[in-house]
């Protein structure tokens, strides 16, 4: 059997026991309105799937979580590369950076409100704050990274400041600056659907709420269900992008 | 390349150059001291020394990575360093090869023998066709689209040989090129460099720790002293070229004088 077999039939396992153990659960006499069986569950998503409604919601999720992601990584980038490279900037924005990563960012959202109003706005805002540090913190490390060799030999060239980013900076920090990407997306999607928590009339983290008032386990769950797979698809597009971006890097591997 | 019908003028010269490397705390190291060097047109010069004798400092300070805390160095008639910052401009010339390859591994081998000509705005087609000419003369045909990661040590030493080759440098600068290779690899490469040598007539500094590598292949060896380094001798080797049987008595007889010069510097 190949690894790849091998790996397939364990994530089958494994979903198998986890669900096994739900209807045990709910078949133990679990009540509906804490845990709702599986099969109600699979209903309540089946009929979710099939309501041309919840597309509309999740497109407004899906724009408010590649917008923050999109804003942070522009961000993240250029805040990183330039902390990165200049060690006085760094020195200066260590305590506003160490602020920044305390900060219960989430805690923000009632000002993000107040500031972006109850639109999309506010939750890309959140999601944004949420996937510039990861990011910003791995495209530091990862021009930090550069190999002295590789320094000589662009320094004995001759090449530009300019150049030098191009062909040394960017590429040795490219495979740390993916790994951030992958955490900062997750991280977006919770900052796009807390602030659908808080203050919102749309989006996936909006039907939660609304299911939940109405009682609506079985629902919730099917909600919760699909904003997992918007997670799913968007942490596999970014982790999909490494084989693509940096082949030749050993994180690229097969 | 044809040789130059005027006299042989020097290329590179040294005059009074020492370095200190800074340290973190306490006084300098002295790396180098007093060096007077005069490298000619078409020279090949090796310089020996232990490890720790600061070649390698010289090396970097003729390629201008290091400026040199005391002395000046010329390039072609001119300092480099006369405007109080490096001058890209007039280490032009002047092309080095490492230790390491320190190839780019997110090129492709053309790409990263291509990489300086990007540099000076060269297009893509012209530069990747220069790139594969010179990789198949450097042994490296067939490989021009590998990756560095899928390259022997060997050919990853020649690609970046090839990437220091491709401005046609007329000074060539060589850090140990060999010695991170197996002996048989090196006896091989060591021959190439001979034949590049007499076919393009180039000025080589070659830097090594191997005396018999450094008299196989140079018109003058230079021996530096470690701590701090200063040059001991300069022992020329008029051996004819090519040169070829490492075992016959008169390469031997030059080895047994360098290495007693070495021994007798060191006191």
């Amino acid at each position: 059997m190949t690894g790849r077999a091998t790996g397939l039939l364990g994530a089958l396992v494994t979903v198998g026991v986890l669900l096994g153990a739900w209807w045990l659960a709910v078949a133990a006499g679990a009540s509906p309105f804490v845990l709702p069986s599986p099969a109600a569950v699979g209903e309540a998503f089946v009929a979710l799937v099939r309501d041309p409604a919840t597309w509309r919601e999740a497109g407004v999720t899906a724009v408010e979580v590649v917008g923050g992601f999109g804003l942070a990584l522009g961000a993240g980038l250029v805040v990183g590369v330039a902390l990165g490279r200049l060690r006085w900037l760094e020195r200066a924005a260590r305590p506003a950076l160490v602020a920044f990563q305390v900060v219960p960012k989430v805690a923000l959202v009632p000002i993000f409100v107040l500031w972006f109003g109850f639109g999309p706005g506010s939750k890309i805002v959140l999601a944004a704050l949420l996937a510039f540090l990861p990011i910003t913190m791995n495209v530091l490390l990862g021009v930090r990274s550069v190999d002295p060799g590789h320094r000589d030999v662009l320094r004995e060239l001759g090449a530009s400041r300019w150049a030098t980013l191009r062909s040394l900076d960017l590429p040795t920090a490219a495979p740390a600056v993916l790994t951030g990407a992958e955490t900062a997306v997750v991280f977006a999607v919770i900052g796009a659907v807390v602030g659908e928590f808080l203050g919102g009339s749309a989006g996936l983290g909006h039907l939660v709420v609304v299911a939940m008032n109405a009682l609506d386990t079985p629902r919730m769950f099917a909600a919760i269900l699909l904003l997992t797979l918007l997670g799913v698809v968007l942490h596999g597009t970014v982790a999909g992008a490494r084989r693509v971006l940096v082949p030749w890097h050993t994180s690229a591997g097969p | 390349m044809a040789a130059p019908a005027r006299p042989l003028s020097p290329v590179l010269r040294t005059a009074g150059v020492g370095h200190d490397h800074a340290r973190r705390r306490g006084a300098a190291t002295r790396a180098l001291v007093d060096v007077d060097l005069e490298v000619a047109e078409g020279e090949f010069v090796a310089v020996v020394g232990r490890s720790g004798c600061g070649k390698s400092t010289l090396l970097r300070i003729l390629a201008g990575l290091v400026r040199p805390t005391r002395g000046r160095i010329e390039v072609d008639g001119t300092d480099p360093w006369r405007a109080g910052s490096r001058d890209p401009a007039a280490f032009a010339p002047v092309g080095m090869v490492f230790q390491d390859p320190n190839l780019f591994p997110w090129y492709s081998v053309r790409d990263n023998v291509g990489l300086p000509l990007r540099l000076l705005g060269v297009g893509r087609a012209e530069r990747r066709h220069r790139a594969e000419d010179l990789c198949r003369g450097l042994g490296l045909a067939g490989f021009e689209t590998a990756m560095p990661r899928e390259l022997s040590g060997g050919m990853r030493q020649r690609a970046s040989i090839a990437r220091a080759l491709i401005r046609d440098p007329a000074i060539l600068l060589m850090d140990e090129p060999f010695g991170a290779l197996d002996a048989l690899t090196r006896d091989t490469m060591t021959a190439d460099l001979q034949d590049l040598h007499t076919r393009t007539r180039s000025t080589v500094v070659f830097v090594t720790h191997s005396i018999p590598e450094a008299v196989f292949l140079a018109d003058r060896v230079v021996l530096l002293t470690p701590r701090p380094g200063r040059v001991a001798a300069v022992v020329d080797v008029s051996l004819p070229r090519p040169r070829t049987d490492t075992s016959a008595p008169e390469f031997q007889a030059v080895v047994r004088r360098v290495r007693a010069e070495l021994e007798a510097a060191d006191g």
